[in-house]
């Protein structure tokens, strides 16, 4: 009887303060929404406020028009894909076995690990090995130079040490399962939860990058979404040639025109993917799965 | 025995000397003068800027394959976005990857550095011999050899000019006349008047919609990420007889100096900028400026501007006529240029003058890894041809422009879908070192909505120029790495300082611990550095 | 989990065990292998280009070939008269965050994992890490068009609570606040990805026996839910620290006006402003290297912390 109403007082407030959030959250998105359809010249004088005013596709159309955005969409799609699958591959093989106690060396090897997130050599030494590699202006630089993220790893080797119990792990290893077994019969159908959230930041980092493309891509036909997006946004920025201001004047209209649409188009997809990947990956987790 | 060896060895020893000093071009058919450049095709790797409005490839524009017909030249352009070229050339550099030559803007400090290095080649003679358009070119304009000439003496660079009459000028200050009319007030004379009539523009509801919504002087101080042009009231400035202001966005890095008898000097430590500086502040405090200038965007204002009922008095753009289309839109005709004024004392205004409006110097740099110098030579030099800058800077020549029986280009509307740019850099690449002249601009090569801007410019700015100017020559790369690291700090304290002078007040006694400042910071060495440069350009 | 009674001979089974364990444990450097490769390739095999730092590095002359200067750059960054303002704007950005932003996402996730209906649950998770994929350029420029005195929305509502008009942006004092807000809005949802992850890894069973036990829902997230994401807010916590130094350069240069650099110009964007006017590597990388190094020493000491504190750390 207590706990209930105890209970029904925590509910009221967890759920209004979880909405407030919600709707602090919501507004600029739900803003982002009606900008994109709205004529730029009344979101450049803020009067656009709750609904949109001017109405116009024009963002959009251009969006799709660009032969370019297309192109960079299957680019990126690719780049992710495939990057994405050998980032969580790699990742929890090796938090699997940084996870393990029986493994000799880890601290130590955590340490060289942990190292490389504070140092770094600098873009041209990186540059001059994958260059040496081959690798320039084909997809391998786009998804090896980046192939784990220590950050990352040093998540998921968390995950596996607080979820999958050393018991588990001990009785399984009495009962002749080798460590490679216990991995992918035990451990991988365990880890749904943390697989999917690796996915989902690799992908969103894949998806987002631009500055790789740009650094080791040549042809404009490889060139991610993310690239040629920023490149429409933020191109008219040059410390170039002289011209007349109207050129600068006009590339940053048709960038104010396309900037809001170009969020939804190029972030949509990843967006829904999080949600989608969860219903995947994370069934009935751990249920009748430990033996104590 | 031993004569036979003699002998050989001589042999070993000059023949390689008649080889020597000759390029490869002779093995090419080079051909010194007409077209095409050389019989058989050659193939030069060239680092270029692609904007984001170029949808095709290079070599699929109109203007790139005429000329490549032409001179049976085959570019392999390495095609860079803006925001990659400076990582993109210190890579290809770091991993000894050079091109034939760098077509970008180059910095300054690029320019010096590298040419010290010999990684790019001098081309001073590569000019005299072998470039006869750019010659005359230079013939006109002298000034480009000292513009372009580094202090060890060598050219390595080219200069692109796009010296539309609309260049010299970054804003035309503009006022609203239909409200002097109502007020039946004439263009002020002095600071005081001035000031008298924003507030009586503040204050008696010009625009006729019953709310005090005007503001009488438009100002976008400029956001950092852009570098767009600032809505700023530097006739402010020129009342109080400093001919700059303004420490820079990253359109004019250098409008914060100026020479006054021969000697370099600072604005923003000028006496004069403190009282100018007051002044506004004076504005400032009885509201008469847009209370949201430090954070509007350019384009912000610009749209704010454009809304009716008139909001703004005095409005200073790049082209009064590119924000109301004349015949459209009343409002070009009726903002009309705002005559300058002086403060008590000052005999008359100065006004800011850009050293070279329109000139880049770091255009195209060629390096050491080009077979084909004078090749590269002669197919720039098509550019500077009259006809081929405006191919390069605007489209080709029957299709976008068009030529008529006197000679005269004019340039088509664009295709419905399509703005005036998109037009353009579907037809070519103008970001190449040409010269569009303001006498090619004025018979040759119209353009009738600039030229009013022109034409303003004519009337109102150029007989209040200065004689003298910074002319922002190349320096040696120790000076600019010393003048970086002071830029940067003296400007960073300025910015913020004339913020705050501006908005707060404060600057009487703020002024002298500010010079105090500033020296620390190393002013006094930077003008030093600049001094002695501007000597050197000028003796 | 484990059971911690254990007898003497039991211990030394366990001890044994152990031993043997470890020997069969030469699959997991198989495991490990390919991930090391890469770490050592592409991490460890460029770092020779930190010495840029130590040089008065030039493109054309490479890496070893540019002039050595020993601590010349070091020392331009730290005399520097902006060099205190600098270090003090980027770390107070930092504390500040650590101190508001960091706690949201847990605080968040645990609220939220207590929302009962799942439709409403997943539609706000994903909702709230919408933000995170705006990019920061339409993020700032949208935080400028908010805070605008006379048109954005936050004024309106203010000036219809009666409170003053505030041109934020513009203003030195809430130069912090906003950036900080802003981060809470942009940066919660993303953030609470982890924490939700670990929450839903708990044994549904705990919760059976706690409710049996008569536990109220607060009870019940004091005893399972936080001891549960307790190891990995601690390791995120110790990551953080690892970064102190880094606050990224986009935000604080784009929400730069003229009356705000007194605190908005951090290290990252005055490495950038320097480097505009003139490829400066060797400076941009000394200021790096300085800043890898102290973030090098506090991860180390909230490292040691944790471990001595808790179960969970890094090593």
């Amino acid at each position: 009887m207590k706990s209930t109403r105890g209970d029904l007082v925590f509910n009221i407030i967890n759920y209004s303060l979880v909405s407030l959030f919600f709707l602090v959250v919501l507004y600029p998105i739900y803003f982002i929404l009606i900008a994109s359809i709205s004529n730029p010249d009344y979101v450049n004088i803020g009067a656009i406020t709750f609904w949109p005013r001017g109405i116009t596709i024009e963002g959009y159309l251009r969006t799709f028009r660009e032969g370019n955005v297309w192109r960079g969409y299957r680019n990126t799609i690719l780049y992710t894909t495939v990057g994405t699958s050998i980032n969580v591959f790699l990742t929890m093989t090796a938090a699997y076995a940084l996870s393990r106690k029986e493994l000799i060396g880890r601290a130590l090897i955590m340490r060289i690990i942990v190292f490389t997130m504070l140092f770094s050599g600098g873009l041209i030494p990186t540059y001059l090995i994958v260059k040496g590699l081959g690798m320039t202006n084909t997809i391998w630089a786009m998804v090896i130079p980046n192939a784990v993220s220590a950050w990352n790893l040093i998540i998921a080797r968390t995950y596996l040490q607080t979820s999958v119990s050393q018991e588990l792990l001990e009785a399984a290893l009495v009962d002749g399962c080798s460590y490679s077994r216990f991995f992918w019969s035990i451990v991988v159908p365990l880890s749904g939860a943390i697989i999917a959230v690796l996915a989902l930041l690799y992908s969103v980092a894949h998806w987002n990058s631009f500055f790789t493309g740009l650094i080791y891509l040549q042809d404009y036909s490889k060139y991610p979404l993310q690239l040629i997006l920023r490149d429409i946004l933020l191109g008219f920025q040059t410390t170039g040639s002289a011209d007349d201001a109207k050129t600068i004047q006009e590339m940053q209209r048709i960038a104010d025109l396309m900037k809001y649409a170009l969020i939804f188009v190029a972030s949509f997809p990843v967006m829904v993917l999080y949600p989608f990947l969860q219903r995947y990956f994370v069934k009935g987790v751990m249920v009748g799965a430990i033996k104590g | 025995m031993k004569r036979w060896l003699v002998i050989i060895a001589l042999i070993a020893l000059v023949v390689p000397a008649f080889g020597a000093g000759k390029s490869e071009a002779t093995s090419v058919g080079f051909h010194k003068t007409g077209y095409p450049i050389v019989d058989n095709p050659v193939t030069l790797r060239i680092f270029a800027q692609k904007a984001p409005l170029h949808r095709k490839a290079f070599n699929e524009l109109p203007v790139v394959m005429k000329y490549e017909k032409l001179t049976n030249v085959h570019i392999d352009w390495i095609e860079v976005p803006a925001s990659a070229i400076q990582e993109k050339k210190n890579l290809m550099l770091a991993s000894n990857d050079l091109p034939d030559a760098f077509a970008v803007n180059l910095p300054d400090f690029d320019i010096v550095t590298y040419g010290a290095a010999k990684v790019f080649i001098p081309i001073q003679d590569l000019i005299k011999n072998y470039m006869p358009n750019y010659q005359k070119v230079i013939a006109q304009k002298p000034d480009i050899i000292k513009f372009t000439t580094a202090p060890d003496g060598n050219i390595y660079t080219f200069a692109r000019l796009n010296e539309g009459s609309w260049m010299r000028q970054m804003s035309i200050h503009t006022i609203y006349k239909p409200w002097m009319d109502k007020l039946g007030k004439s263009m002020p004379k002095t600071t005081d008047e001035f000031y008298d009539l924003m507030v009586a523009f503040k204050n008696n509801d010009l625009n006729g919609d019953g709310k005090a919504d005007e503001i009488p002087i438009a100002m976008a101080w400029g956001d950092q990420a852009n570098g767009l042009p600032r809505t700023t009231p530097w006739f402010v400035y020129y009342a109080f007889g400093l001919p700059a202001m303004d420490t820079g966005s990253a359109w004019l890095p250098i409008t914060d100096l100026f020479v006054e008898k021969g000697k370099v000097v600072f604005a923003p430590a000028d006496e004069r900028f403190k009282q100018a500086t007051a002044y506004l502040n004076k504005l400032w405090k009885a509201g008469l400026i847009e209370p949201e200038a430090f954070t509007l965007t350019w384009n912000q204002l610009e749209a704010k501007a454009k809304q009716l009922p008139v909001t703004y008095g005095v409005y200073s753009v790049w082209n009064i006529f590119d924000e109301f289309t004349p015949g459209a839109d009343p409002r070009a005709k009726e903002y009309v240029p705002l005559e300058f004024f002086t403060a008590p004392g000052v005999a008359k205004p100065e006004v800011y003058r850009q050293p070279y409006p329109g000139w880049n110097r770091g255009h195209m740099a060629m390096t050491k890894v080009n077979k084909y110098p004078e090749i590269t030579a002669r197919w720039v030099d098509a550019m500077y041809d009259p006809y081929g800058s405006m191919e390069w800077i605007e489209g080709m020549i029957g299709s976008r422009l068009v030529k008529d029986a006197n000679g005269v280009v004019t340039m088509k509307d664009p295709p419905a879908g399509m703005t005036t740019q998109e037009y353009r850099f579907a037809e070519t690449q103008p970001d190449m070192p040409l010269a569009a002249t303001m006498e090619l601009y004025r018979t040759l090569f119209p353009a009738p909505v600039y030229e009013m801007k022109g034409t303003q410019i004519d009337q109102y700015y150029a007989p209040l120029w200065p004689k003298e100017f910074w002319s922002n020559p190349l320096m040696s790369p120790a000076d600019m790495k010393e003048l970086n690291a002071i830029d940067t700090d003296v400007r960073n304290l300025v910015i913020k300082t004339q913020a705050k002078w501006i908005t707060q007040g404060g600057i009487d006694a703020e002024w002298n611990d500010y010079l105090k400042q500033l020296d620390t910071l190393g002013m006094s060495k930077m003008l030093k550095i600049r001094q002695a440069a501007y000597d050197r350009a000028n003796k | 989990m484990s059971s911690n009674v254990v007898s003497p001979s039991a211990s030394r089974q366990h001890r044994r065990g152990f031993f043997e364990r470890a020997s069969r444990a030469w699959q997991l450097y198989l495991f490990l292998l390919p991930t090391l490769i890469y770490f050592v390739l592409f991490h460890y095999g460029p770092l020779y280009g930190a010495q840029i730092a130590f040089r008065d590095y030039l493109g054309a002359l490479g890496i070893w070939g540019s002039p050595w200067v020993g601590l010349t750059n070091f020392q331009r960054f730290f005399e520097s008269s902006l060099f205190v303002s600098l270090l003090w704007n980027t770390l107070s950005l930092s504390l500040l965050m650590l101190v508001f932003s960091f706690p949201m996402p847990v605080i968040f996730a645990l609220m939220l994992n207590q929302i009962g209906n799942q439709g409403y649950k997943r539609l706000v998770q994903t909702v709230s890490y919408a933000p995170h994929f705006i990019s920061m350029v339409v993020f700032v420029g949208i935080m400028f068009l908010f805070t605008s005195p006379s048109a954005g929305i936050i004024n309106i509502f203010m000036s219809k609570l009666g409170l003053p008009r505030i041109s934020y942006m513009a203003n030195l004092a809430w130069f912090r606040p906003v950036y900080v807000l802003s981060d809470i809005w942009q940066e919660t949802g993303w953030a609470a990805i982890i924490y939700l992850a670990a929450l839903s890894g708990i044994n549904p069973e705990l919760y059976e026996a706690a409710t049996i036990d008569g536990a109220t829902k607060f009870q019940k997230i004091l005893h399972i839910d936080i001891p549960a994401i307790l190891p990995t807010v601690t390791i995120m916590l110790v990551l953080r620290a690892g970064t102190i130094m880094s606050v990224g350069f986009e935000k604080a240069f784009l929400m730069q006006t003229a009356l705000n650099l007194d605190y908005s110009e951090i290290i990252s964007t005055y490495v950038y402003k320097v480097g505009l006017l003139g490829a400066q590597f060797s400076f941009g990388s000394a200021v790096g290297l300085f800043n890898s190094v102290v973030n090098l020493i506090l991860l180390l000491v909230v490292n040691r912390v944790a471990r001595t504190i808790g179960e969970t750390s890094l090593w």
